[in-house]
Protein backbone atom coordinates (compact mmCIF):
# COMPACT_ATOMS: atom_id res chain seq x y z
CA UNK A 1 0.00 0.00 0.00
CA UNK A 2 2.50 2.59 1.03
CA UNK A 3 4.37 1.71 -2.43
CA UNK A 4 1.43 2.74 -4.12
CA UNK A 5 1.45 6.13 -2.97
CA UNK A 6 3.02 9.58 -4.76
CA UNK A 7 6.65 9.45 -4.20
CA UNK A 8 7.68 12.15 -1.73
CA UNK A 9 4.70 11.88 0.30
CA UNK A 10 4.38 12.61 4.09
CA UNK A 11 2.18 12.37 6.80
CA UNK A 12 -0.26 16.28 6.68
CA UNK A 13 0.48 17.84 9.66
CA UNK A 14 -2.87 19.43 9.10
CA UNK A 15 -6.53 17.76 10.29
CA UNK A 16 -7.92 18.99 7.46
CA UNK A 17 -8.99 16.55 4.70
CA UNK A 18 -8.90 17.78 1.05
CA UNK A 19 -9.91 14.10 -0.94
CA UNK A 20 -10.68 11.06 0.94
CA UNK A 21 -10.07 7.33 -0.56
CA UNK A 22 -12.01 4.50 0.80
CA UNK A 23 -10.86 0.87 0.04
CA UNK A 24 -12.57 -2.37 0.90
CA UNK A 25 -10.27 -5.26 0.11
CA UNK A 26 -12.54 -8.24 1.06
CA UNK A 27 -10.43 -11.70 2.12
CA UNK A 28 -10.52 -14.94 0.11
CA UNK A 29 -13.34 -17.30 0.87
CA UNK A 30 -13.21 -20.33 -1.05
CA UNK A 31 -15.94 -22.21 0.62
CA UNK A 32 -18.18 -19.20 0.11
CA UNK A 33 -20.13 -19.18 -3.67
CA UNK A 34 -20.65 -15.23 -3.20
CA UNK A 35 -18.74 -13.29 -4.78
CA UNK A 36 -16.62 -10.78 -2.56
CA UNK A 37 -15.75 -7.67 -4.57
CA UNK A 38 -13.11 -5.27 -3.73
CA UNK A 39 -13.98 -1.62 -3.74
CA UNK A 40 -12.62 1.49 -3.86
CA UNK A 41 -14.44 5.24 -3.42
CA UNK A 42 -12.67 8.39 -4.16
CA UNK A 43 -14.31 11.40 -2.60
CA UNK A 44 -17.50 9.10 -1.62
CA UNK A 45 -18.23 8.17 -5.04
CA UNK A 46 -17.19 4.45 -6.23
CA UNK A 47 -13.92 4.89 -8.78
CA UNK A 48 -13.11 1.08 -8.42
CA UNK A 49 -14.91 -2.35 -8.36
CA UNK A 50 -13.45 -5.96 -9.00
CA UNK A 51 -12.88 -9.47 -7.72
CA UNK A 52 -9.15 -8.66 -8.64
CA UNK A 53 -7.83 -6.90 -5.59
CA UNK A 54 -4.55 -5.52 -7.58
CA UNK A 55 -6.85 -3.54 -9.79
CA UNK A 56 -8.32 -2.06 -7.47
CA UNK A 57 -5.11 -0.82 -5.80
CA UNK A 58 -3.87 -0.21 -9.52
CA UNK A 59 -6.98 2.66 -10.12
CA UNK A 60 -5.90 3.72 -6.59
CA UNK A 61 -2.48 4.25 -6.93
CA UNK A 62 -3.20 5.88 -10.58
CA UNK A 63 -6.53 8.00 -9.36
CA UNK A 64 -3.85 9.51 -6.47
CA UNK A 65 -0.85 9.86 -8.76
CA UNK A 66 -3.55 12.16 -11.09
CA UNK A 67 -4.73 13.80 -8.34
CA UNK A 68 -1.59 15.14 -6.89
CA UNK A 69 -0.44 16.21 -10.48
CA UNK A 70 -3.73 18.27 -11.14
CA UNK A 71 -3.29 19.89 -8.03
CA UNK A 72 -0.06 20.22 -7.40
CA UNK A 73 0.89 23.92 -6.91
CA UNK A 74 4.16 25.59 -8.79
CA UNK A 75 4.58 22.11 -10.44
CA UNK A 76 3.41 20.87 -13.38
CA UNK A 77 2.97 17.46 -14.34
CA UNK A 78 3.97 15.52 -18.10
CA UNK A 79 3.67 12.47 -18.57
CA UNK A 80 7.48 11.21 -19.50
CA UNK A 81 10.01 8.68 -18.51
CA UNK A 82 12.76 10.71 -17.25
CA UNK A 83 16.55 10.19 -16.50
CA UNK A 84 19.63 11.92 -15.71
CA UNK A 85 22.81 11.86 -18.31
CA UNK A 86 25.84 14.10 -17.15
CA UNK A 87 23.89 16.69 -15.49
CA UNK A 88 21.28 17.14 -17.44
CA UNK A 89 17.72 15.29 -18.17
CA UNK A 90 16.83 13.37 -20.96
CA UNK A 91 12.76 13.11 -21.12
CA UNK A 92 10.79 10.66 -23.36
CA UNK A 93 7.35 11.92 -23.51
CA UNK A 94 4.57 10.18 -24.41
CA UNK A 95 1.23 7.94 -23.31
CA UNK A 96 1.69 4.32 -21.94
CA UNK A 97 2.27 1.75 -24.74
CA UNK A 98 4.37 4.15 -26.95
CA UNK A 99 7.59 2.28 -25.21
CA UNK A 100 8.26 4.88 -22.45
CA UNK A 101 8.99 2.57 -19.79
CA UNK A 102 10.75 0.30 -21.51
CA UNK A 103 13.05 3.37 -23.11
CA UNK A 104 13.78 4.79 -19.56
CA UNK A 105 14.77 1.50 -18.14
CA UNK A 106 17.19 0.42 -20.62
CA UNK A 107 18.82 4.08 -20.16
CA UNK A 108 19.00 3.35 -16.42
CA UNK A 109 20.70 0.23 -17.66
CA UNK A 110 23.03 1.14 -19.82
CA UNK A 111 24.20 4.02 -16.65
CA UNK A 112 21.69 6.63 -16.59
CA UNK A 113 20.34 7.83 -13.44
CA UNK A 114 16.69 7.17 -12.86
CA UNK A 115 14.08 10.28 -12.34
CA UNK A 116 11.01 9.13 -13.45
CA UNK A 117 8.86 6.13 -15.72
CA UNK A 118 5.84 8.37 -15.50
CA UNK A 119 6.03 12.04 -14.83
CA UNK A 120 8.22 14.68 -15.95
CA UNK A 121 7.88 17.29 -12.86
CA UNK A 122 8.32 20.71 -14.31
CA UNK A 123 8.91 23.34 -12.30
CA UNK A 124 8.81 27.32 -13.65
CA UNK A 125 12.22 27.37 -14.36
CA UNK A 126 11.55 23.98 -16.52
CA UNK A 127 13.71 22.01 -14.52
CA UNK A 128 12.42 18.46 -13.79
CA UNK A 129 12.29 17.71 -10.29
CA UNK A 130 12.58 13.72 -9.32
CA UNK A 131 9.26 11.25 -9.48
CA UNK A 132 11.20 8.00 -8.86
CA UNK A 133 8.02 5.72 -7.98
CA UNK A 134 8.59 1.95 -9.08
CA UNK A 135 9.27 1.15 -12.54
CA UNK A 136 6.19 -0.24 -14.38
CA UNK A 137 7.54 -2.73 -16.60
CA UNK A 138 5.23 -4.58 -19.16
CA UNK A 139 5.90 -7.65 -20.56
CA UNK A 140 5.21 -7.83 -24.30
CA UNK A 141 2.17 -8.01 -25.32
CA UNK A 142 0.50 -7.71 -22.27
CA UNK A 143 -1.47 -5.13 -20.56
CA UNK A 144 -0.59 -6.13 -16.87
CA UNK A 145 2.58 -4.33 -15.09
CA UNK A 146 5.80 -5.58 -13.10
CA UNK A 147 6.82 -3.15 -10.22
CA UNK A 148 10.70 -3.17 -10.60
CA UNK A 149 12.86 -0.86 -8.53
CA UNK A 150 15.96 0.92 -10.55
CA UNK A 151 18.29 -0.12 -8.38
CA UNK A 152 17.56 -3.73 -9.70
CA UNK A 153 18.24 -2.53 -12.87
CA UNK A 154 21.79 -1.40 -11.54
CA UNK A 155 20.72 1.99 -11.15
CA UNK A 156 20.25 4.72 -8.96
CA UNK A 157 17.62 7.21 -8.38
CA UNK A 158 18.39 11.02 -8.49
CA UNK A 159 17.46 13.45 -6.07
CA UNK A 160 18.71 16.93 -7.56
CA UNK A 161 16.33 19.06 -9.94
CA UNK A 162 17.82 19.47 -13.25
CA UNK A 163 17.92 21.40 -16.57
CA UNK A 164 16.65 19.63 -19.75
CA UNK A 165 19.40 18.26 -22.03
CA UNK A 166 17.84 16.50 -24.41
CA UNK A 167 13.47 15.85 -25.38
CA UNK A 168 13.08 12.01 -27.11
CA UNK A 169 9.44 12.07 -29.08
CA UNK A 170 9.57 8.12 -30.04
CA UNK A 171 7.20 5.27 -30.74
CA UNK A 172 8.53 2.06 -30.75
CA UNK A 173 8.07 0.49 -34.06
CA UNK A 174 9.32 -3.29 -35.02
CA UNK A 175 12.30 -3.08 -37.01
CA UNK A 176 12.69 0.46 -36.84
CA UNK A 177 15.60 2.20 -37.47
CA UNK A 178 16.77 4.73 -34.99
CA UNK A 179 17.25 7.49 -37.47
CA UNK A 180 15.11 10.75 -35.58
CA UNK A 181 14.58 14.49 -36.81
CA UNK A 182 15.71 17.39 -34.84
CA UNK A 183 12.16 19.44 -33.96
CA UNK A 184 12.49 23.10 -33.39
CA UNK A 185 11.49 24.33 -29.73
CA UNK A 186 7.55 24.83 -31.15
CA UNK A 187 7.56 21.60 -32.15
CA UNK A 188 9.40 20.12 -28.98
CA UNK A 189 6.92 22.68 -26.92
CA UNK A 190 3.35 21.38 -28.26
CA UNK A 191 4.88 17.43 -28.09
CA UNK A 192 5.30 18.60 -24.32
CA UNK A 193 1.99 20.22 -23.81
CA UNK A 194 0.33 16.87 -25.95
CA UNK A 195 1.37 15.18 -22.04
CA UNK A 196 0.78 17.69 -19.58
CA UNK A 197 -2.01 16.77 -17.02
CA UNK A 198 -3.22 20.66 -16.21
CA UNK A 199 -2.27 21.94 -19.59
CA UNK A 200 -6.18 22.93 -20.02
CA UNK A 201 -6.47 23.49 -15.98
CA UNK A 202 -3.26 25.88 -15.73
CA UNK A 203 -2.33 26.67 -19.39
CA UNK A 204 -0.18 30.09 -18.18
CA UNK A 205 1.67 28.14 -15.84
CA UNK A 206 1.57 24.81 -18.48
CA UNK A 207 3.37 27.48 -21.02
CA UNK A 208 5.55 29.03 -18.72
CA UNK A 209 7.29 26.01 -17.59
CA UNK A 210 7.06 24.39 -21.08
CA UNK A 211 8.89 27.37 -22.74
CA UNK A 212 11.79 26.79 -19.88
CA UNK A 213 12.25 23.46 -20.19
CA UNK A 214 12.71 23.61 -23.92
CA UNK A 215 14.52 26.18 -24.76
CA UNK A 216 17.82 24.75 -24.57
CA UNK A 217 16.90 21.32 -25.12
CA UNK A 218 17.58 19.31 -27.94
CA UNK A 219 14.61 18.00 -29.45
CA UNK A 220 14.55 14.54 -31.53
CA UNK A 221 11.79 12.67 -32.68
CA UNK A 222 11.38 9.58 -34.71
CA UNK A 223 10.36 5.77 -34.74
CA UNK A 224 12.59 3.54 -32.47
CA UNK A 225 13.45 -0.24 -32.78
CA UNK A 226 14.58 -2.02 -29.59
CA UNK A 227 15.44 0.29 -26.45
CA UNK A 228 18.99 -0.85 -25.66
CA UNK A 229 20.01 -0.36 -29.11
CA UNK A 230 18.29 3.64 -28.96
CA UNK A 231 19.48 4.06 -25.26
CA UNK A 232 22.63 3.46 -26.50
CA UNK A 233 22.57 5.92 -29.28
CA UNK A 234 20.94 8.76 -27.55
CA UNK A 235 23.43 8.74 -24.70
CA UNK A 236 26.74 8.63 -26.70
CA UNK A 237 25.13 11.61 -28.87
CA UNK A 238 24.73 13.09 -25.75
CA UNK A 239 28.17 12.12 -24.38
CA UNK A 240 29.68 13.57 -27.68
CA UNK A 241 27.61 17.15 -27.39
CA UNK B 1 -9.70 43.29 -40.30
CA UNK B 2 -10.26 46.45 -42.27
CA UNK B 3 -9.80 47.12 -46.04
CA UNK B 4 -8.16 50.21 -46.37
CA UNK B 5 -8.66 50.90 -50.62
CA UNK B 6 -9.22 47.66 -51.31
CA UNK B 7 -6.35 46.64 -49.06
CA UNK B 8 -6.15 44.12 -46.46
CA UNK B 9 -5.25 45.39 -43.02
CA UNK B 10 -4.97 42.58 -40.90
CA UNK B 11 -5.01 42.75 -37.03
CA UNK B 12 -3.46 39.63 -34.76
CA UNK B 13 -6.40 38.50 -31.98
CA UNK B 14 -5.25 39.66 -28.36
CA UNK B 15 -8.02 38.58 -26.33
CA UNK B 16 -8.32 34.98 -24.38
CA UNK B 17 -4.67 34.14 -25.79
CA UNK B 18 -1.30 32.75 -23.73
CA UNK B 19 1.23 33.66 -26.18
CA UNK B 20 4.78 32.49 -24.64
CA UNK B 21 7.62 33.57 -26.64
CA UNK B 22 10.52 30.99 -27.90
CA UNK B 23 13.35 31.90 -29.24
CA UNK B 24 12.32 33.15 -32.76
CA UNK B 25 9.20 31.10 -32.35
CA UNK B 26 5.49 31.60 -30.60
CA UNK B 27 4.01 29.60 -28.23
CA UNK B 28 0.18 30.41 -28.41
CA UNK B 29 -2.90 28.66 -26.10
CA UNK B 30 -6.34 29.51 -27.43
CA UNK B 31 -8.47 29.85 -24.05
CA UNK B 32 -11.60 29.59 -25.69
CA UNK B 33 -10.80 26.56 -27.97
CA UNK B 34 -8.53 24.69 -25.33
CA UNK B 35 -6.23 24.67 -28.93
CA UNK B 36 -2.12 25.25 -28.63
CA UNK B 37 -0.29 26.71 -31.55
CA UNK B 38 3.50 26.89 -32.25
CA UNK B 39 3.94 29.68 -35.22
CA UNK B 40 7.34 29.25 -37.03
CA UNK B 41 10.10 32.23 -36.71
CA UNK B 42 8.26 34.02 -40.32
CA UNK B 43 4.45 33.21 -38.69
CA UNK B 44 5.41 34.73 -35.60
CA UNK B 45 6.74 37.79 -36.98
CA UNK B 46 3.71 38.26 -39.66
CA UNK B 47 1.32 37.44 -36.63
CA UNK B 48 3.65 39.93 -34.35
CA UNK B 49 3.11 42.77 -37.58
CA UNK B 50 -0.78 42.64 -37.67
CA UNK B 51 -1.75 45.43 -35.78
CA UNK B 52 -4.56 46.53 -37.75
CA UNK B 53 -2.80 49.23 -39.42
CA UNK B 54 -0.45 47.85 -41.51
CA UNK B 55 -1.57 46.35 -45.14
CA UNK B 56 -0.04 42.46 -46.57
CA UNK B 57 2.35 44.84 -48.39
CA UNK B 58 3.62 46.32 -45.62
CA UNK B 59 4.16 43.61 -43.64
CA UNK B 60 6.17 42.02 -46.67
CA UNK B 61 8.37 45.04 -47.01
CA UNK B 62 8.97 44.44 -43.28
CA UNK B 63 9.63 41.20 -43.51
CA UNK B 64 12.29 41.08 -46.43
CA UNK B 65 13.97 43.55 -44.14
CA UNK B 66 13.73 40.97 -41.18
CA UNK B 67 14.99 38.01 -43.13
CA UNK B 68 17.35 39.66 -45.27
CA UNK B 69 15.63 38.14 -48.58
CA UNK B 70 12.81 38.94 -50.92
CA UNK B 71 9.14 38.65 -49.47
CA UNK B 72 6.18 39.01 -51.14
CA UNK B 73 2.70 39.45 -50.80
CA UNK B 74 2.47 35.59 -51.51
CA UNK B 75 4.59 34.40 -48.60
CA UNK B 76 2.74 37.06 -46.15
CA UNK B 77 -0.57 35.52 -47.35
CA UNK B 78 0.34 31.98 -46.92
CA UNK B 79 0.62 32.93 -42.91
CA UNK B 80 -2.73 34.79 -42.79
CA UNK B 81 -4.38 32.17 -44.26
CA UNK B 82 -3.06 29.55 -41.31
CA UNK B 83 -3.52 32.42 -38.60
CA UNK B 84 -7.06 33.08 -40.03
CA UNK B 85 -7.89 29.56 -39.95
CA UNK B 86 -6.65 28.80 -36.53
CA UNK B 87 -8.45 32.17 -35.41
CA UNK B 88 -5.32 34.44 -34.60
CA UNK B 89 -6.60 36.91 -36.35
CA UNK B 90 -9.34 39.66 -34.86
CA UNK B 91 -10.93 38.82 -37.99
CA UNK B 92 -10.89 36.36 -40.48
CA UNK B 93 -8.70 37.16 -43.56
CA UNK B 94 -9.80 36.55 -47.21
CA UNK B 95 -7.70 37.35 -50.51
CA UNK B 96 -8.42 40.21 -52.48
CA UNK B 97 -9.96 39.12 -55.45
CA UNK B 98 -7.73 38.20 -58.49
CA UNK B 99 -5.09 36.66 -55.69
CA UNK B 100 -4.89 32.79 -56.09
CA UNK B 101 -4.49 30.77 -52.96
CA UNK B 102 -0.39 29.14 -53.64
CA UNK B 103 0.31 26.74 -51.71
CA UNK B 104 3.18 25.88 -49.71
CA UNK B 105 4.51 23.52 -52.08
CA UNK B 106 3.83 25.89 -54.97
CA UNK B 107 5.89 28.60 -53.25
CA UNK B 108 8.89 26.62 -52.43
CA UNK B 109 9.27 24.77 -55.98
CA UNK B 110 8.86 28.77 -57.21
CA UNK B 111 11.52 29.34 -55.17
CA UNK B 112 9.55 32.27 -53.46
CA UNK B 113 10.87 32.84 -49.64
CA UNK B 114 14.54 30.81 -49.99
CA UNK B 115 16.38 32.64 -47.72
CA UNK B 116 13.79 32.13 -44.58
CA UNK B 117 11.83 29.33 -43.75
CA UNK B 118 7.73 29.37 -45.00
CA UNK B 119 5.45 30.75 -42.63
CA UNK B 120 3.80 27.21 -40.74
CA UNK B 121 1.45 27.04 -37.78
CA UNK B 122 1.33 23.42 -36.29
CA UNK B 123 -1.81 23.03 -33.82
CA UNK B 124 -2.89 20.66 -31.09
CA UNK B 125 -6.05 20.47 -29.38
CA UNK B 126 -4.95 20.60 -25.48
CA UNK B 127 -5.19 17.60 -23.77
CA UNK B 128 -7.86 16.87 -20.50
CA UNK B 129 -6.13 15.54 -17.36
CA UNK B 130 -7.78 12.05 -17.77
CA UNK B 131 -6.59 12.34 -21.44
CA UNK B 132 -2.74 13.05 -20.89
CA UNK B 133 -3.42 10.19 -18.25
CA UNK B 134 -1.70 6.68 -18.77
CA UNK B 135 -3.99 4.43 -20.14
CA UNK B 136 -4.08 0.68 -18.27
CA UNK B 137 -4.64 -3.01 -18.22
CA UNK B 138 -7.71 -4.70 -18.87
CA UNK B 139 -8.24 -5.88 -15.62
CA UNK B 140 -8.07 -2.16 -14.14
CA UNK B 141 -10.05 -0.69 -16.91
CA UNK B 142 -12.63 -2.88 -16.35
CA UNK B 143 -12.88 -2.51 -12.56
CA UNK B 144 -12.36 1.31 -12.92
CA UNK B 145 -15.65 3.38 -12.41
CA UNK B 146 -15.89 6.83 -13.42
CA UNK B 147 -17.98 9.71 -12.33
CA UNK B 148 -21.16 10.36 -15.15
CA UNK B 149 -21.28 6.32 -15.96
CA UNK B 150 -24.14 4.99 -14.41
CA UNK B 151 -21.96 3.81 -11.19
CA UNK B 152 -21.34 0.77 -12.84
CA UNK B 153 -17.46 -0.52 -13.97
CA UNK B 154 -16.11 0.00 -17.74
CA UNK B 155 -16.15 -2.54 -19.92
CA UNK B 156 -14.41 -3.53 -23.04
CA UNK B 157 -11.02 -3.39 -21.99
CA UNK B 158 -8.50 -4.83 -24.38
CA UNK B 159 -5.31 -3.27 -22.94
CA UNK B 160 -3.21 0.05 -23.23
CA UNK B 161 -7.12 2.21 -22.81
CA UNK B 162 -8.15 4.58 -20.30
CA UNK B 163 -11.91 4.26 -19.26
CA UNK B 164 -14.27 6.62 -20.51
CA UNK B 165 -17.61 7.97 -20.87
CA UNK B 166 -18.83 6.86 -24.31
CA UNK B 167 -21.14 8.77 -25.99
CA UNK B 168 -23.04 11.46 -24.05
CA UNK B 169 -22.30 11.65 -20.74
CA UNK B 170 -24.51 11.96 -18.02
CA UNK B 171 -26.30 9.51 -15.49
CA UNK B 172 -26.81 5.78 -16.32
CA UNK B 173 -24.31 5.76 -19.21
CA UNK B 174 -21.59 3.20 -19.27
CA UNK B 175 -18.44 4.18 -19.76
CA UNK B 176 -15.82 1.47 -22.35
CA UNK B 177 -12.10 1.11 -22.39
CA UNK B 178 -11.14 3.11 -25.20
Amino acid sequence: MIERLPPGWKPAPSPVVVNMYSLLISKPDTASRIRRFNLLYAGGIRAARALDAEAVLHTFESDVQLYVGILARRRIFVHAGVVEWQGKAIVIPGRSMSGKTTLTAELVRAGATYYSDEYAVLDARGRVHPYPRLLGMRTPGEGEQTKVRAEELGGKVGVKPLPIGMIVVSQYENGARWRPKKLSAGQGALEVLANTVPARIRPEESLTSIQQAVRNASIVKGRRGEAKETAQIILEALSKG
Amino acid sequence: MKETNEQVVPRARKAGLVVRDLNDEVLVYDLERDKAHSLNASAAFVWKKCNGRRTVSDVAQQMSKEFKSPADDQAVWLALDQLSKFHLLDEKVTRPAGMPRISRRDMMRVGAAAAFALPVVISIVAPTAANAQTSISPSVCNARVQPNCGGTPCTGGSGGQTCQPFGAVGAGNPCKCQ
